[in-house]
């Protein structure tokens, strides 16, 4: 087993986190974690058939998600992710975690509930007319924003529009 | 999730509730599975490991294929590539789980932070240093002036908790002999003792 940074993405079941997934799977090695087996099973499939190489495992516990992973990413839409985040809080300290949005942030809320991780978000502007993904990025940190530049350039084409570092 | 590390540190210096609390904000815990690597030579090893659960390895690999082991692990340890962890040179080494495992993860920044803020931990790195240099010492003293059977010998009784629970070849490895000599002084140990 080669080394490589493992990833958890919680609510992967999502749209953002399917796309994320297919994104990065070349690089990391991808814990795939949302409510239900079967979901579960239907989205390492189509990694699977994204990429045949890719290691993937499936996980419905966030907090052993997150304990494996040296990077968490948050794609539950909405109120979910508070939920998410204080499932995760024990595992999360000096990690990053990066929270995967559409539209209003939750950078602030979920600050409040992991104050000693690395927190970034990215607000997605999916445009299925467009081959280009535009994206904003914000963080806490100088490691929140490097993690997550990092992780998002297997995310080709994005259109990375926004640095942005926010103190909380 | 911090008991055996706790534990540990306080055999050697006294932690109020708040210093401990702090001092877990300093690591990322992290659990890897049985095989995985946490570090490949090559790459800077940015992180010193505190074993929670389970047993770790270091070794390098040679030009042969040979995998030569420098350490081992488990709970209570610390596990890192000092020289890159400290200089940020590339590694030489490679650290991988030979049992799935529970750690506790620093990074140098997030280790200087932590002394600085809670400085009786100073004094614990620094016993912890002090021992580290007098095994190294030890290792090397054995591995220069005595007999096959004599460095085996003085590690089950340095460390009979490494006999049990490490594969033979691996401590082979670790002692410089080969399995088959290993294989063959413990027959010649264990002959003698019933003899005795």
């Amino acid at each position: 087993m080669r080394y490589s940074n493992t990833v958890a993405i919680l609510g992967a079941g999502s749209e953002d986190g399917i796309w994320l997934a297919k994104s990065i799977c070349k690089s990391y090695r991808i814990l795939l974690m949302d409510e239900g087996l079967q979901k579960l099973t239907a989205l390492s499939l189509i990694v699977g058939q994204h990429y045949q190489s890719a290691l993937t495992e499936n996980l419905l516990c966030s907090k052993e998600a997150g304990w494996e992973a040296d990077i968490i990413v948050i794609a539950a839409p909405g109120d979910a992710q508070e939920t998410i985040a204080e499932q995760i809080q024990e595992v999360a300290t000096r990690k990053t975690v990066i929270l995967l949005n559409r539209s209003a942030s939750m950078l602030q809320k979920i600050s409040g509930i992991l104050p000693h991780s690395d927190l970034a978000e990215v607000l997605l502007e999916h445009a299925p007319e467009s081959p280009v993904c535009k994206a904003s990025l914000s963080g806490i940190n100088q490691v929140a924003l490097d993690t997550t530049t990092k992780l998002l350039t297997c995310c080709e084409p994005i259109n990375l529009r926004v640095h942005q570092l926010i103190s909380v | 999730m911090f008991e055996v590390f706790f534990t540990h540190i306080e055999e050697k210096i006294m932690l109020q509730p708040a210093e401990k609390t702090l001092i877990k904000t300093f690591f990322a815990p992290k659990k890897i599975r049985r095989k995985q690597y946490l570090l490949q030579e090559g790459n800077e090893c940015k992180h010193m490991v505190f074993v929670e659960k389970g047993l770790l390895r270091s070794y390098n690999v040679d030009e042969k294929g040979n995998e030569h082991m420098i350490h081992f692990a488990w709970e209570g340890w610390w596990m890192a590539d000092t020289l890159s962890f400290l200089s940020g040179e590339p590694s030489t080494y490679n650290i991988d789980a030979i049992e799935n495992s529970e750690l506790l993860m620093i990074t140098l920044d997030g280790f200087e932070e932590m002394v600085d803020q809670v400085p009786v931990m100073e004094r614990y790195f620094r016993k912890l240093f002090q021992m580290n240099i007098i095994s190294k010492e030890r290792r090397l003293i054995n591995s220069l002036s005595f007999t096959a059977e004599e460095k085996f010998v003085r590690l089950m009784d340095a460390s009979p908790e490494m006999i049990q629970r490490i594969p033979q070849q691996l401590v082979a490895s670790y002692l410089g002999i080969t399995p088959e000599t290993l294989s063959r002084i413990r027959k010649n140990l264990n002959r003698r003792a019933a003899n005795d």
